[in-house]
C-alpha cells in the first residue's frame, strides 16, 4: 500500500488543481487575514484571527471537488484493475487514497497557515487549536466525500451526489442554527449539538465565532466528533468493498 | 437544425436523467408537505396554510436543474455524440443551439411539474393560501418557471463550453452554490430582520444587482421587482450565454 501512496502523492504534487489551490489558499488567506482588499463594516471587525478562519472554508469548497475528480481517475483506462492485477486489494487502494487526500489537506493547511500569519494572524488559539479542529473537521469530510466516489463509478454522479452533500450541509447548519437557538432544549439541545457538529460546515461556522454559544461543544469535543464521522465513513466505504464487481 | 432538436428533445424526454429528475421533485415536495403537516397538527395544533409548503420547490430547483442538465447534456460528450453529429453535417451553431433549447424545455418542465403537484398539495390537503391571491401564485410560478429555463439554458451552454475537460463536471453545481451561499448574504444584508439596511454606495447597488438581475436570485425570495426586472435579468443571462457559447463552441477542438 505504501506503494500506491507514494504513486498517488507524486501525482497529487504535480497536480495542477492542487498545486493552484494550495497558490490559491495561501494567497486567499493572506489577501483577507491582512485585509487587502479593504472591507470595512462587519468583516474588518472581526480581526485578522477570525478573518483567517472565515476563508478557511474555501477548502471545503476545494476538496468537494478535488477528491471525486482525483480518484474518479481510477475507474478510467483500467486504472483500478491494473492495480488489482498487480497485487492490490480494492481497500488497499481506497485507503491509499484516502491518506494522499490527508496529506494533500495538511499541506494545504501548512499553505493556509503561513498565509495567515504572513497576514498577521498572531492568536494561538486560532493558529493551534481552530487549525486543528478543521483538519480533523475536513478529514471526516474527505472521508464522506470519498464513500461517494469509491462507491460511484460514473464521474458525472459521483460530481452531482458530492455537491449534493455539500449542499445538504450547508443547508442543515442553516436550519440547525435555527433550531438550537430558538426549539429545542435539554437533553434535545445535546443531541442537536452532536449532530451539528458533525457537519465540516457547522464546525467550520463554530470556529468562525459567528455562532450561537449553544452550538459550541469546546474543540476537544469537535475533534472526537470528526475522528468519529470519520471512522463511520470509512467503515460504510469498506464494507464489501473487496469483493465488490469490477467491469 | 430541426431534426437535430427533435432528437435532442426526444433523448431528454426518454432519458433515465429525466424521470428521476422528476421523481425527485414529486418526492421532495410531498415529503416536506408530510413533514410540515406533522408539525401543524401536533406541536402547533392549527390549520396549515399552503404557503407553508407551496413554494418549496425553489429552494432546490437551481440543483436539480442543474445537475439534470449535467447529467444529460454531458452524455454528448463522454460517448462521442457531438463528433457524429458534426461529422453527419450538422452545423456547430444548430448543435449549441438545440442543446440549450433542451436545456431551457428541461428547466420549464420541472417547474411546470412542480407547480403541479403544489397545486394539488394546496388544493387537497392545506387550509389554502392566507396571503397569496391567485395572480401573485401564478406571478410566483412564471418567475420561478423562467429562472428555472434560464438556468437550464446557461448550465447546458457552461457543459458545451468547457465539454470533454473536467471543469464541465463542476462548475454548473459551484456556480450554483456559490450563489447561493451568496443570496443569504445579501438578502440578510438588503432586509435585515432587525432594522434598517445600512448598505450604501457601490455595496448596495452590487448587492441590489445581484438581488435583482441574477435569476439564481429570484428562487431565494418571493418576487419583489417588477416584471421587467425579471424579464431583463432571464433574458440577460440567457443573451450572454448564448452568445459566449457560440463564440467559444465553435472554435473548440473537440477531442
Amino acid at each position: 500500500m505504501s506503494n500506491l501512496y507514494k504513486a498517488n502523492m507524486r501525482r497529487i504534487l504535480k497536480n495542477s488543481i492542487f498545486v493552484g489551490g494550495c497558490v490559491i489558499a495561501f494567497v486567499v488567506t493572506l489577501a483577507f487575514t491582512a485585509n487587502l482588499m479593504g472591507f470595512t463594516g462587519r468583516f474588518e471587525e472581526m480581526g485578522p484571527d477570525r478573518r483567517m478562519v472565515f476563508v478557511s472554508v474555501a477548502m471545503l469548497a476545494f476538496f468537494t471537488i478535488f477528491v471525486p475528480l482525483y480518484t474518479n481517475m481510477e475507474y478510467r483506462y483500467g486504472v483500478i484493475r491494473n492495480k488489482i492485477l498487480s497485487g492490490y486489494s480494492q481497500k488497499e487502494v481506497y485507503f491509499s487514497h484516502l491518506f494522499s487526500h490527508f496529506t494533500a489537506l495538511a499541506i494545504m493547511m501548512l499553505c493556509y497557515i503561513t498565509g495567515g500569519i504572513i497576514g498577521g494572524a498572531r492568536s494561538p488559539e486560532t493558529l493551534v487549536i481552530s487549525s486543528l479542529v478543521l483538519f480533523f473537521a475536513l478529514c471526516g469530510y474527505i472521508a464522506t466525500m470519498m464513500l461517494v466516489t469509491m462507491r460511484i463509478i460514473k464521474i458525472t454522479l459521483v460530481s452531482i451526489f458530492a455537491f449534493l452533500i455539500l449542499e445538504t450541509s450547508y443547508v442543515s447548519v442553516m436550519v440547525g442554527n435555527a433550531l438550537m437557538a430558538f426549539v429545542l432544549k435539554g437533553a434535545a439541545q445535546d443531541v442537536g449539538r452532536i449532530v451539528y457538529n458533525c457537519f465540516a460546515f457547522g464546525q467550520w461556522l463554530v470556529c468562525t465565532g459567528l455562532t450561537d454559544d449553544v452550538v459550541k461543544p469546546g474543540a476537544f469535543v469537535q475533534i472526537v466528533i470528526s475522528v468519529a464521522v470519520s471512522a463511520v465513513m470509512i467503515g460504510i466505504t469498506t464494507i464489501g468493498l473487496n469483493k465488490r464487481d469490477l467491469q | 437544425m430541426f431534426r437535430n432538436l427533435y432528437a435532442d428533445t426526444r433523448n431528454i424526454l426518454l432519458s433515465r436523467g429525466f424521470h428521476i429528475a422528476l421523481r425527485v421533485i414529486a418526492i421532495y415536495q410531498i415529503f416536506y408537505f408530510l413533514l410540515i403537516k406533522i408539525v401543524f397538527i401536533f406541536a402547533l395544533k392549527q390549520t396549515m396554510a399552503a404557503e407553508e409548503v407551496a413554494f418549496i420547490f425553489a429552494n432546490i430547483a437551481a440543483f436539480l436543474v442543474t445537475a439534470a442538465t449535467l447529467y444529460i447534456s454531458e452524455r454528448e460528450f463522454s460517448n462521442g455524440c457531438i463528433r457524429n453529429k458534426i461529422i453527419s453535417g450538422v452545423r456547430r451553431t444548430d448543435a449549441f443551439l438545440s442543446a440549450v433549447i433542451g436545456g431551457m424545455l428541461q428547466g420549464a418542465l420541472y417547474a411546470m411539474f412542480a407547480c403541479v403537484i403544489s397545486t394539488v398539495i394546496s388544493v387537497l390537503f392545506t387550509g389554502g393560501y392566507m396571503t397569496f391571491s391567485p395572480p401573485e401564485i401564478a406571478d410566483y410560478w412564471l418567475i420561478i418557471t423562467m429562472a428555472c429555463m434560464t438556468i437550464g439554458a446557461f448550465s447546458t451552454s457552461l457543459i458545451m463550453i468547457f465539454g470533454g475537460s473536467k471543469i464541465c463536471y463542476v462548475i454548473g453545481l459551484l456556480i450554483a452554490f456559490v450563489i447561493k451561499v451568496t443570496n443569504a448574504f445579501v438578502l440578510d444584508a438588503l432586509y435585515p430582520t432587525k432594522g434598517f439596511c445600512k448598505l450604501t454606495g457601490t455595496k448596495l447597488m452590487a448587492y441590489r444587482f445581484i438581488d435583482r438581475f441574477i435569476p439564481y436570485s429570484y428562487l431565494a425570495s418571493e418576487p419583489h421587482y417588477d416584471m421587467p426586472s425579471y424579464l431583463i435579468g432571464c433574458g440577460g443571462l440567457l443573451i450572454i450565454s448564448v452568445v459566449i457559447g457560440l463564440i467559444v463552441f465553435n472554435k473548440k477542438e473537440l477531442s
